[in-house]
């Protein structure tokens, strides 16, 4: 694939003398005339910090620089990137009290371009740091989850899948990725873009697009990512699991080569045996058909040893979870996926399995009785002003599955309500009440409530 | 690409043409003397002063000094001359704006020959700077390092070679600054400041809660210098490695000293509140007028391992009174027919503070908390005499 954007750093002498005798000349010429080019200095290493619910990613690159005495000026420059000019900063890693950056000046009329002006009190070779953002490089995460026959227990497997469509290639980057959800007030996409015409953003995006869409018919034909050939077998690379602030920082082990236009997908977690809740759910307001959900806690399985790979670890990043169902027999049946949101260390996952018609529910009205009724003179006639609507309910709902169930029953009325029964329900807000029934396999239940509404001058609200 | 049209940006143009009146075309460019220095400052956020000095030579009687300025973003009514010092008396006795120019002839009359140093004031536009930071956090999130940054953009159309610029906060530069660029420099740099982090639950903003750092600029938190402009603040933590990952960023308001900067960094996922409208009621009926009471339900979680402060934020509005402030701990899962609710001291756990009528805050202390085990705040509000 061809290159076709690049990040040049270049350290530039420029002669300083030559300011006060030339203005002109130390004003337009820090490209020009009164710069000498030294050196470009390769990267020695490159970070990548790419966050997921945002456009962004940090860009740590360490290079060594060779200064002289006195003033240096180093130009970087990153023409067809999507770095945000504003976010670029170098710093020393070594000898950091004999090298100061006096400032950073964006020429007129290049867009891609700075210079530092470093003032140095030594000679020498010096490994620096730049930082900057970019735009371009996502990741993604997306889980497989397989659950038995029984649905007694699920394995979870989880992947991170990077995207590289910065314009820039990234070779042997230590690579983290970040989850969790950070504020950003700019998009890094359009402080990139700022100072281009717009019309020369939109083409990069789309060749960026375009390359990363061939690049994924390519893989889904069997072809390209041509891995270097492997000698004996390799095990996956680890991934280390920091907090971070309110976040978690996934370091992947060893470098990683992400090129412009590539993506790359690394196994990020695999738990065996957690156990799960089959919940089916029939709620008026959300689903009006009854809905089948995996439930499991985002905590430590108990009794697994410890070498062995566990939740509670870490949370859960956002993203797509496809769940089968495993026959003893070993062969696979899809069960149905959801995108799940990020789950804290403790917190409950459900996973919305869709609509299932093995469990039945059905709801009838007996009887509807009036009372309560009170009348105002109206004129020469009077008219009803008050009254309260009795329903007598019964639901009936019916477990048709080989194995017992939880159902949950959300029902939502309006107005100013209450309801009278021996069950046992939970008021969820101001309008919802949830009936939680157990059923064992081919059990059918029925119960009654009376849902008494208030009317006119009996509602109180 | 560089223009030429304003290479001659305002240039002052001395004319020594004695006895000669305004009925003639003007005559220019006898002497050009240098510009001798150039102030440039920024203090007052949307005007920029420039002030330079040159050395004229004066002759003894009426001198007319003319200065123009082509392509540049002068404010022509602020244009000032000074004289600093001369040979003799300086009197500035008229100002004439030539039609269609930009440009000014000052008429002076000088006591004695010689040479006399000016001093030219006038209010530039287009010369656009912003504050920005940059602030690393340690790894426990109590201390960090703030540098403000000053970003300069010039367009003026004037080219500023050696120019003193006085930035609002931190010390003089000297730099040059040419038309069309920018420059960016460091303006301060706070080191140990210390900061809160909190976390904010605002249901009229988002469902989730906000971790945000909490900035006091005192010198009690090693800041409290200067009042800190506004600006995009970008904030990061120690990674623990060696380097830093970044935590989010947010826009600083111009904080006053012995004022809060609050900055939203991102969501505090582990920190889960739900709040629910439990019940609302008529009460306290008098003929056509009552109350109206509503019961309010919030289900606290914390996932983390330690304690944390979260901030509650309500906004009632009208004529309001709370009541019936309850804390209590749930045993059990939400959906286990056996779970039950625990009263425990409302006074140990949480704070209330009317900040004013529409703005009410649940301080609360929140230990950690489990599916099994989490708590739930009751309050009820009472609206009094609606109609």
């Amino acid at each position: 694939m061809k290159k076709w954007a690049s990040i040049i750093l270049e350290l530039a002498l420029a002669v300083l003398a030559l300011m006060t005798v030339c203005e002109y000349a130390a004003l337009h010429g820090t490209a020009q005339a009164a710069v000498d080019i030294v050196t470009v200095p390769a990267r020695d290493m490159v970070q990548l910090t790419i966050y997921n619910s945002e456009d962004i990613t940090l860009v740590k690159d360490r290079r060594t620089l060779t200064f002289k005495k006195g003033e240096n000026q180093i130009q970087f420059s990153w023409a067809n990137t999507l770095i945000d000019p504003t976010s670029v900063e170098i710093q020393p890693l070594k000898n950091k009290n004999d090298i100061e950056v006096l400032d950073t000046t964006y020429p007129a009329g290049r867009h891609e371009t700075l210079i530092w002006n470093i003032e140095s009190k030594i000679v020498g070779p010096v490994p620096v740091e730049i930082t900057y953002f970019t735009s371009g490089l996502t990741w993604t995460a997306d889980y497989v989850a397989l659950a038995d026959e029984k649905e007694e227990k699920i394995e979870l497997v989880g992947k991170v899948k990077i995207t590289n469509s910065s314009g820039e290639d990234y070779e042997n980057a230590q690579t983290r990725l970040v989850v969790g959800t950070i504020n950003l007030v700019e998009r890094i996409a359009d402080l990139a873009g700022r100072g281009y015409p717009r019309k020369n953003v939109r083409e990069i995006r789309q060749k960026m697009k375009k390359a990363v869409d061939r690049w994924e018919e390519e893989c889904d034909e069997g072809g390209a990512m041509a891995e270097e050939p492997m000698e004996a077998l390799e095990k996956e690379k680890g991934i280390v699991k920091e907090g971070l602030s309110e976040y978690f920082i996934y370091t992947i082990e060893g470098t990683e080569t992400v090129q412009n236009n590539w993506s790359k997908r690394l196994p990020s977690l695999a738990v065996t045996e957690i156990p799960i809740k089959v919940v089916y759910r029939y709620s008026d307001a959300r689903y009006r058909q009854v809905t089948k959900f995996y439930k499991f806690k985002n905590r430590k399985v108990e009794d697994k040893p410890k070498e062995e790979p566990n939740l509670g670890e870490e949370p859960l990043p956002d993203g797509m979870v496809r769940v089968f169902k495993r026959f003893d027999s070993g062969s696979l049946a899809f069960v149905g996926q959801q995108f799940i949101k990020y789950m804290p260390i403790g917190e409950e996952v459900e996973i919305n399995l869709g609509a299932d018609p093995d469990v039945l529910i059905e709801r009838k009205i007996m009887k509807i009785e009036k009372t309560n009724m009170t009348t105002e003179r109206w004129g020469n006639s009077s008219r009803v002003v008050g009254y309260d609507v009795k329903y007598d309910m019964k639901t009936k709902v019916r477990n048709t599955k080989e194995l017992p169930i939880e159902f949950e029953i959300e029902r939502s009325f309006d107005g100013d309500w209450e309801l009278v029964t021996q069950m046992k329900y939970d008021k969820l807000d101001q309008r919802t009440a949830r009936f939680v029934l157990r059923l064992a396999p081919g059990e059918e239940k029925e119960f009654e409530y009376t849902l008494i509404q208030h009317h006119g001058k009996n509602a109180r609200r | 690409m560089r223009s030429e049209t304003w290479v001659i940006a305002a240039a002052v143009l001395l004319v020594v043409v004695l006895g000669a009146t305004d009925t003639f075309g003007r005559i220019k460019l006898v002497t050009l003397p240098r510009r001798e220095s150039i102030d440039v400052r920024l203090d007052r956020d949307n005007y920029t002063l420039c002030e330079e000095e040159r050395t004229l030579t004066l002759q003894q009687g009426r001198n007319k000094v003319d200065f123009s300025w082509a392509n540049t973003y002068i404010d022509m009514g602020s244009i000032q001359f000074r004289v600093i010092s001369a040979p003799g008396k300086v009197n500035v006795l008229s100002v004439s704006y030539p039609p269609g120019e930009n440009a000014l002839v000052w008429t002076v009359s000088s006591e004695k020959a010689g040479p006399a140093k000016i001093r030219i004031s006038y209010l530039m536009s287009n010369f656009n700077r912003y504050y920005a930071y940059r602030a690393v956090a340690d790894r426990e999130e109590k201390k960090l390092t703030l540098r403000c940054f000053l970003r300069m953009q010039n367009s003026t159309g004037e080219r500023f070679i050696g120019a003193n610029i006085y930035p609002k906060v931190g010390d003089m530069y000297e730099r040059s600054l040419d038309n069309g660029e920018a420059k960016l420099i460091l303006a301060k740099k706070l080191s140990e400041v210390s900061f809160d982090k909190i976390y904010e639950f605002d249901a009229n903003r988002r469902k989730e809660t906000e971790m945000r750092y909490v900035l006091k600029n005192d010198r009690q938190h090693n800041l409290g210098l200067f009042t800190l402009p506004s600006g995009k603040v970008r904030i990061y933590q120690d990674d623990g490695h060696g380097g830093v990952a970044f935590l989010g960023e947010d826009w600083g308001a111009t904080t006053a000293t012995g004022e809060e900067m609050k900055l939203f960094l991102g969501l505090a996922k582990d920190v889960v509140v739900k709040r629910a409208l439990m019940d609302t009621k008529d009460e306290n009926k008098r003929g056509p007028i009552r109350d109206v009471r509503q019961d309010m339900r919030f289900t606290l979680e914390n996932f983390k391992k330690q304690e944390v402060m979260l901030r509650i934020l309500e906004h009632p509005n009208g004529q309001w009174e709370i009541s019936d402030k309850k804390l209590k701990i749930q045993i059990g899962e939400d959906t286990d027919p056996n779970k039950k609710e625990e009263e425990i001291s409302w006074d140990d756990h949480v704070e209330i503070e009317k900040k004013d009528v529409n703005n009410v805050i649940f301080h609360v202390k929140l230990p950690p908390t489990t599916k099994e085990k989490k708590y739930i705040l009751y309050y009820t509000i009472h609206f009094k005499n609606l109609w």
